[in-house]
């Protein structure tokens, strides 16, 4: 347990992003999504509000972190995303 | 026994839902008095509403289907003024205010009307129709507007509405909408004192509440205390009970089980409005929070 905490909290940029693509595969049911940091929810057809919340549940357990009300449909893109959580780890 | 009020009620299934459907609150909380005035998510939508029923404000039959204003609502006779009107209930649900041809519309009903038939006749048209709405109208991209628009004019399926519905949205234009202003202008026009019920948009699995576009909660939350209004927030309520019992699937409206719940606090909030309003002696409530 110890040693997983250290690697989340130890994950770069890129990290985050890899897992996040996997998170968003399998959210929008979609095996062959190929976000980009600029990717909205624009782009996903299944990327709307109620599975926009299916993915923030899904990032909060895979990365160990909680995002405040406020902070849950703050990201704009993939990016912003990328950031969050990766603000909340560091 | 609590006297019986009559409220203005102006917003969306949160609120009028649970006052609506649920048997006795209306013997305490008429909320029908002055006909039905569908559901409303902007400011601009609420005081279009209310200057039709004061008589200041005609709209054109074929618009009113797109706004909250139906086709069957009359405005008050003259002289009436809302006279046995005790309080409003506002919802504001919207950070943009919809307009077409300078009337306050209603992305609900545009969706209803004029978007879906497209999707009806080409389904791959939902990807542009959601990127118009969410996109060129709710968050202001000009040039994601345009695009869209462009794309989905030539997608408009020839029969009667045809023209109603190039028109709806090549014209349709969205700016933001000031809560605060808005809040003060409905007290002018109504001179009664308001209350505002906080919109939720959804809920995290564990009650955290989600606003969407990010903000719209925490805004109309900080248009009522900078007006000092009382303002209703249901979010306690809903983690109180349990995400799962207050909320259906899509963990957005109310289950029937959690209306009666929903609909007595949002009463009581209607008494305390008034009551606030009289101890005042004729002034507006002063501030009345539920706790966050």
């Amino acid at each position: 347990m110890g040693r997983l905490c250290y690697e989340i909290r130890t994950m770069t940029r890129e990290d985050i992003f890899q897992k996040l693509t996997v998170l968003m595969r399998t959210t929008f049911d979609d095996a062959a999504l190929a976000p980009t940091m600029r990717t909205t929810s624009d782009d996903v057809a299944e990327w709307d509000s109620a599975n926009h919340v299916l993915l923030m549940v899904a990032v909060e357990a895979e990365f160990g972190v909680r995002f405040e009300p406020e902070e849950i449909t703050a990201p704009q893109d993939v990016g912003e995303l990328v950031d969050l959580i990766a603000g909340k780890l560091g | 026994m609590s006297e019986k009020l009559t409220a203005l009620v102006m917003g969306g299934c949160l609120v009028r839902r649970p006052l609506r459907s649920v048997p006795n609150l209306q013997s305490r909380l008429v909320v029908d008095r002055y006909g039905i005035i569908k559901v409303v998510h902007s400011m601009a939508e609420m005081i279009q509403a209310v200057e039709f029923l004061k008589g200041r404000r005609e709209i054109p039959p074929e618009i009113r289907f797109l706004t909250s204003v139906s086709p069957f609502l009359k405005p008050l006779p003259e002289g009436d003024d809302f006279r046995d009107l005790d309080l409003v209930l506002a919802e504001p649900g919207s950070p943009v205010d919809i307009t077409f041809r300078g009337f306050a519309t209603n992305r609900g009903r545009i969706s209803d009307l004029v978007l879906k038939p497209i999707e009806d006749t080409v389904p791959e048209a939902r990807k542009l129709t959601l990127k118009w709405v969410r996109l060129g109208l709710m968050e202001m991209n000009e040039e994601a507007r345009q695009e869209t628009s462009a794309k989905l004019l030539e997608l408009v399926p020839d029969d009667g509405q045809a023209e109603f519905r190039r028109a709806v949205i090549a014209e349709t234009r969205a700016a933001p909408s000031d809560v605060v202003q808005g809040l003060k202008k409905l007290q002018e026009l109504t001179n009664r004192p308001i209350g505002v019920v906080v919109f939720v948009f959804r809920y995290m699995p564990d009650g955290r509440p989600v606003s969407w576009p990010a903000g719209s909660r925490e805004g109309a939350i900080a248009a009522a205390k900078a007006l000092d209004l009382p303002y209703f927030e249901p979010t306690a309520l809903v983690q109180q009970h349990g995400v799962q019992n207050a909320l259906e699937k899509d963990q957005r409206h109310y289950t029937e089980n959690f209306l009666p719940v929903i609909g007595e606090a949002i009463v009581e909030f209607a008494q305390q409005v008034h009551a606030r309003a009289k101890d005042a002696h004729g002034g507006f409530a002063g501030t009345q929070s539920s706790p966050e």
